[in-house]
């Protein structure tokens, strides 16, 4: 193998021979924190694959507004929607929100691959499934949830996640764009959780201290 | 990568209206060399305010969210 494939997910679900197949097709890119990967409505060039950094996937309103649709993570991949179209467009924007290494592999190729092996369209159908049912729950959550029940929510998934070289650091606006609102409104959500004593801000740090409180929240049980 | 632990100034979005600079409890910013700067480092609590009040957007306060009784 050329690329180092290791902590991808996706690719321990191919048989050896497809995986060597895709090995051969890809290609690492580089970028530097704040550099756009893909912008929407670009031609689809390539899917790509985190192997280091974090990449945010968002979409960008009229007015200007930023909503994040998900950050990728070491492992994960993005723009494996659209490389399974024909002259497919990007569905929303990519920047790297830390200095990231991708792997990317090109539409074309993926397309021809699929064809070939089988276990590859299979692995991408169920990639594939998972976005569905992780976007259908954030539009759930968009339409009935209430901005404190999402920003609990937001909170203590983000608290969950294992601590890697890859730690990610939130302004208020990008908390906001995550669930769907404004910067305004997450400060307020913030103090009002501090005041409960839910949660403690300290230099640089959301420190979360009632985890029953904060799921109760973020389950839709609060009565506040 | 930036550093987290201090307000991340964007000078492209940054107009100089001075309202920052005010608005510190603890004076760590100040305009030098034609463009805002965080003068004094080590007296920032990141309380935020300055990300606050600026309307262009121009200041970052980042925070690293987990729970308390991991960090202690």
């Amino acid at each position: 193998m050329q690329n180092n494939w290791k902590i991808i997910a996706f690719f321990e679900k191919l048989s050896a021979e497809s995986a060597q197949a895709m090995d051969a097709c890809a290609w690492q890119v580089h970028f530097l924190d704040g550099d756009p990967v893909v912008w929407e409505d670009d031609v689809c060039r390539a899917m790509y694959f985190v192997q280091m950094g974090a990449v945010e996937i968002y979409r960008t309103a009229i007015d200007g507004r930023e909503h994040t649709l998900g950050v990728i993570l070491p492992g994960q991949g993005f723009n494996l929607v659209p490389v399974l179209r024909k002259e497919a467009l990007n569905p929303a924007n990519a920047r790297c929100i830390q200095d990231s290494s991708l792997l990317a592999v090109g539409r074309e190729d993926v397309q021809r691959l699929m064809r070939q092996y089988p276990d590859l369209t299979v692995a991408l159908a169920e990639e594939m499934a998972e976005r569905l049912e992780m976007m259908t729950r954030k539009a759930g959550a968009l339409a009935l949830q209430s901005v404190r029940q999402r920003l609990a929510a937001f909170l203590v998934n983000e608290a969950e996640k294992e601590r890697t070289e890859t730690d990610i650091y939130w302004t208020r606006d990008d908390m906001a764009r995550q669930i769907g609102t404004v910067r305004d409104v997450v400060g307020r959500n913030l103090r009002e959780l501090e005041a409960e004593g839910v949660l403690r801000r300290e230099k640089g740090n959301i420190l979360l201290l009632d985890r029953e409180r904060l799921t109760e929240i973020a389950e839709g049980r609060d009565t506040t | 990568m930036a550093d987290r632990n201090i307000p991340v100034i964007d000078r492209q979005k940054c107009t100089l209206c001075g309202m920052r600079v005010d608005s510190c409890p603890e004076d760590v910013l100040a305009v030098e060399a034609g463009g805002l700067v965080i003068a004094n480092p080590g007296a920032c609590t990141m309380c935020a305010e300055c990300e606050s009040i600026c309307p262009e957007h121009a200041v970052s306060v980042y925070y690293h969210i987990s729970w308390a009784d991991k960090e202690e």
